[in-house]
């Protein structure tokens, strides 16, 4: 009965031994694909610092690189962005401010307009209204709960300054800030 | 836990096939050679188990296959995995191979199990296919060729072979289609036949019991856990090593298939035996090699039990024994051969080395650079070092070598133009400005400059001079070589200012400007611009056409073809847009290095 035993609990073991040397590495993979492989973050450049005018929004397509698991969509427009210079030509390139933002909005992803005043950012689907800084407006500026829960997206943003000497926008695009 | 145990086992009565299985006895007890069904059977649900993870991120498109296949090799698991089911297949046909040998040397197809041995024996075909139609899957020049060559070898049959090969194929040719059906071969049709005879097969076993010639005492010991032990030992120990190799070693991936590269294919090892079989029956008897000797194999081995029960037990024995050694050593025979004999093949060494080569080189493109939408095939079709050499022999080395200081590379047919390897670069215009090589076989030597106004020219910047004054004229001369390598793109910002003290003698002390045009200085007409030269868009417009007044035109030219006239004119064109580019871009060293 001991030997028996012992050859149960070792035939166990032994089976253990083999599912596991297949079925850990299964696990892995199937968990490993659930991860996103979209890149996150692709670089992209946008326009010259100087053609932008300091404190107005401007909207600009993102042309880059798709990539969708192993094939790469070369030129694709990937979406669009609001960038507003923050500082004015006093400031030298390497120091000025731009900002950037993803133009879909965070309440169900419409397209996010400039309104008629240029003062803010309105989204014609369903009123929902943010700053030029990229917040959302509140219920009492409002007048009505907005039905973005969030402030606009923001991108980062960098100026890089190219062997010409000519100062660039670049921003880091992603499609959402939330996965 | 009992108490759930309970409540399932009246729900199901799982318990009672469970108690069937444990408590089954064997002929003479639990042994070792028992295992090879265990082992088999377990490797055919690791196979079906890991090819069911694959799929998760398997395409199967002409398109798809090779860069999905890749895209699966990136990720660890995915290459454990794969490397699992590609070792696995061959560990279950030598498995197979083992069993069939055990079974015959205990006779285990005496009556009541003939069943077992006759579904047994059609599973060997069907294993060996399922095998077959897996290989093609990921795409490969190796995997394609293969099912090209056995398409053809079915199609051969009487009657039914085109029909049949129409069918693997997906058509006429391979293509989609053929990817597709392969792939409902292998993941659909295939499993579900050798499930279904999986079924019978086991279900005879547990029905039947087994036997066993040499001992035909069922021992009273059961099959749970002194065979058990053995099983899963003999598992263990397979899955140990394939892991092994699957971590290690990994399943291959050779190039991206492309008709455009030539190649010496060759079939999995074990099928290496028909392959040096059907090499002895040329034409119209190769269905003898192929269907016929197999087919009547099989029939053979099916009818054994019959001849085994109308000879004495010694005589069989004696028989049985006869098949297993002469089947192993003629299958080993027959395997052997073609390997030795390949191996003093220097064509198929010279193909294979290529081969390796090229697959390298794509993985390598596929690993720095996600794949464009036309596919893996696109990787090696843009590679300027690939294509390169290739279009370089087909439509220039006519006329123009292409070979490097030690000798090596490519030599024209009919030496009449430059050699062009480093064309543009410094140490190829220090070269050509001086006087004692411009006139040789590597620059204008074989043309009709030989004798012409630059080769005179570059004498008459040492002539008269002492030795010291020449020294001097080689150093100048040096740096208008930097310089007009510096238009290529190719000087280094430590010989910037040798570049700009070489313009200024271009244009001043040795009046290049006199003859060349050189940014706003001189005309064209009577030599070739300088301006940009031996950069990428120089050559695009030099070698799509040389006539155009800003290299050779009209008489100047010597014999040198225009080979792109425009994107508008393809029938005028000898090469296209795209070989054109792959041409320059190889002369100047622009493509993806490490």
């Amino acid at each position: 009965m001991e030997r028996r035993r012992m050859l149960e609990y070792l035939s166990g073991l032994l089976a253990a031994t083999s599912a596991a040397l297949i079925g850990v590495p299964g696990l892995r993979y199937v968990l490993g694909s659930v991860r996103s492989t979209q890149s996150r973050g692709l670089d992209c450049r946008l326009a010259r610092l100087r053609d932008l005018p300091p404190a107005k929004p401007v909207r600009l397509a993102v042309k880059g690189d798709r990539r969708d698991a192993w094939t790469v969509y070369a030129g694709q427009s990937l979406g669009r962005v609001w960038v507003i210079r923050r500082t004015d030509d006093k400031v030298p390139a390497a120091q000025s401010q731009v900002e950037a933002f993803l133009a879909t909005c965070p309440h169900l992803r419409c397209s996010v307009q400039l309104d008629g005043s240029g003062d803010a950012f309105i989204c014609p689907c369903h009123k929902a209204k943010f700053h030029l800084s990229g917040a959302a407006y509140t219920e009492q500026e409002l007048g009505f709960r907005n039905p973005a829960s969030r402030g606009l997206d923001p991108l980062p943003c960098q100026i890089v300054v190219d062997a010409a000497g000519e100062a660039w926008v670049h921003v880091q695009f992603q499609d959402s800030s939330r996965a | 836990m009992g108490k759930v145990l309970d409540w399932l086992d009246s729900r199901t009565g799982y318990r009672t096939p469970l108690r069937k299985f444990r408590e089954r006895t064997l002929p003479g007890g639990p042994k070792w050679q028992y295992t090879t069904a265990s082992c088999l059977l377990w490797l055919v649900v690791v196979e079906v188990l890991t090819g069911f993870l694959l799929m998760a991120s398997y395409s199967p498109s002409m398109t798809a296959a090779w860069a999905s296949v890749h895209f699966i090799e990136q990720d660890t698991a995915g290459h454990f995995l794969r490397g699992v089911h590609y070792f696995a297949a061959q560990a279950i046909i030598i498995a197979f191979g083992f069993h069939i040998v055990r079974v015959l040397l205990s006779a285990a197809f005496r009556p009541p199990h003939e069943l077992i041995w006759i579904t047994g024996l059609f599973l060997i075909p069907l294993v060996l296919v399922w095998a077959a139609t897996g290989n093609p899957l990921s795409g490969t020049q190796t995997g394609l060729a293969q099912i090209e060559v056995e398409g053809n070898i079915v199609g051969g049959t009487p009657w039914i072979g085109p029909l049949i090969r129409r069918i693997l194929i997906g058509g006429s040719e391979v293509g989609h289609l053929t990817l597709t059906h392969l792939y409902f071969l292998h993941v659909a049709l295939l499993p579900v036949l050798v499930g279904s005879l999986l079924m019978i097969h086991i279900g005879q076993v547990y029905r039947q019991g087994l036997y066993a010639a040499n001992s035909p005492q069922q021992e009273a010991v059961p099959y749970w856990p002194r065979q058990s032990v053995r099983n899963m030992a003999v598992l263990t120990l397979v899955l140990l090593v394939i892991s092994g190799l699957a971590y290690r070693v990994g399943a291959p991936l050779d190039m991206p298939a492309d008709p455009d590269f030539d190649h010496s294919p060759r079939p999995e090892w074990y099928f290496l035996s028909l392959f040096e079989l059907r090499r002895h029956f040329v034409g119209p008897w190769e269905p003898v090699a192929t269907m016929l000797i197999p087919a009547v194999v099989l029939m053979f081995l099916i009818i054994l039990p019959l001849l085994d029960r109308a000879c004495s037990p010694r005589v069989s024995a004696a028989l049985r024994m006869g098949i297993v050694l002469i089947g192993c050593s003629t299958w080993a025979g027959l395997t052997i051969a073609p390997i030795l004999s390949d191996r003093k093949d220097t064509e198929h060494q010279a193909a294979v080395a290529q081969l390796r080569q090229l697959s390298q080189r794509a993985r390598f493109l596929a690993d720095r650079e996600l794949i464009p939408p036309e596919g893996a095939i696109a990787l090696l079709r843009n590679d300027p070092l690939t294509q390169g050499p290739r279009l370089f022999r087909l439509h220039c080395a006519s006329c123009h070598s292409h070979q490097d200081a030690q000798g090596q590379g490519i030599i024209a047919q009919t030496p009449s133009a430059p050699n062009l390897y480093g064309v543009g670069t410094r140490s190829w215009i220090e070269g050509f400005l001086d006087p004692q090589r411009i006139a040789t076989d590597a620059y204008f030597g074989n043309t009709a400059f030989a004798e012409g106004d630059m080769v005179s020219a570059v004498g008459e910047f040492f002539a008269d001079a002492d030795s010291a004054k020449q020294e001097e004229v080689r150093r100048q001369l040096q740096s208008v070589a930097a310089a007009l390598s510096g238009e290529a793109g190719f000087a280094t910002a430590a010989e910037a200012e040798e570049v700009q003290a070489g313009r200024k003698l271009l244009t001043g002390e040795f009046s290049c400007t006199d003859c060349h045009r050189f940014h706003d200085q001189g005309e064209l007409g009577s030599a070739p611009d300088l301006t940009g030269y031996g950069s990428r868009s120089w050559l695009l417009g030099m070698i799509g056409n040389p006539t155009h007044p800003r290299f050779y035109p009209e008489e100047r030219n010597d014999r040198m073809p225009v080979f792109f006239v425009s994107d508008g004119k393809p029938d005028e064109n000898i090469l296209t847009r795209r070989e054109l580019e792959l041409i320059v871009d190889w002369l100047r060293g622009d493509w993806q290095k490490p």
